[in-house]
């Protein structure tokens, strides 16, 4: 009886602990969730511009990717198969890859880019808050972060994506 | 004269040499300070990953700029939040991380305190 504070204590330490340890969800939250989409002012790969005016009044991923990235290779697939269940624009922003190198891997691979801006040096990257590629990020019609993937884009993460865009297009 | 040139020149060009060591050192002090989220046990001082290097040299470009270290935090905690920092923040989230030691340290002094006096 001299030790129930103690052990109540301890047992309350340790269900913490164990409920703090097994928390489903592990991946990092985007620090911009919620909040307008950072700075962007890129050369797309058609020689235009990919920046700030090219998010507006539209559902629109972003997805950074390379061609040296090996699970892009494997989200890509899948990025087409999204498209086709949800015609949505996807804008790729090619981080810190050779252009030729991607020019061929997307005559290999297909493009499902509405737009690809090319962020050589990583900075927009860093911006945007990137940890590695790939990763994607919903933004509603009004430049708003919605939801970030960390890694590859599967089928699990496109049922999560659809169900978000059809919240977003209510 | 030609001495005096060459003297000019010599301390011009070591007052550059010691301007990029004080700004290396001011660099790595904050690189120590920055966790590297992709090995995340390591700072990015420590860690040859790509986003460390990108960080290292964004790091020195801000100070080059003349930010000093909170600017610079800031701008890493706004884009990767706060567990970019080795050291957490004593803020309102993070009261019960920094005073739980002390709490559960005066705990055991007045547990024990109690169970020698019952004694």
């Amino acid at each position: 009886m001299r030790y129930t504070g103690l052990i109540i204590i301890t047992a309350f330490i340790f269900v913490c602990l164990f409920f703090g340890l097994n928390k489903e969800d592990q991946t990092l939250k985007s620090a911009f969730l919620n909040k307008p989409i950072p700075e962007i002012n890129l050369n797309s790969l058609k020689k235009d511009k990919l920046d700030q005016s090219d998010f507006k009044n539209e559902i629109i991923l972003v997805n950074f990717f390379a061609s040296w990235c090996v699970p892009c290779i494997v989200e890509h697939d899948f990025l087409f198969e999204l498209k086709k269940q949800k015609p949505i624009k996807i804008y790729g922003i090619n981080y810190k890859d050779n252009i030729k190198n991607l020019e061929i891997w997307l005559e290999k691979l297909g493009n499902p880019y509405s737009k690809i801006g090319i962020d050589k040096t990583g900075i927009t990257g860093i911006n945007w808050g990137v940890n590695g590629i790939p990763e994607s990020f919903l933004i509603d019609q009004n430049g708003i972060i919605k939801h970030k993937v960390t890694g590859v884009i599967n089928e699990k993460q496109i049922k999560i994506l659809l169900t978000k865009i059809e919240s977003l297009e209510k | 004269m030609k001495k005096f040139f060459i003297l000019i020149i010599l301390t011009l060009f070591s007052q550059n040499i010691f301007a990029d060591e004080n700004l290396d050192k001011k660099a790595r002090e904050i690189n120590k300070k920055i966790r590297c989220v992709v090995c995340q046990s390591q700072s990015i001082d420590d860690s040859d990953s790509i986003l460390a290097r990108d960080l290292r040299i964004l790091i020195k470009e801000k100070l080059k700029e003349g930010k000093n270290e909170k600017e610079i935090t800031d701008y890493l905690v706004e884009r990767y939040g706060e567990f970019i920092l080795l050291k957490p923040r004593f803020n309102s989230k993070t009261y019960f991380l920094w005073l739980a030691p002390i709490i559960i340290l005066l705990f055991g002094f007045f547990l024990i305190k109690g169970v020698f006096k019952k004694n």
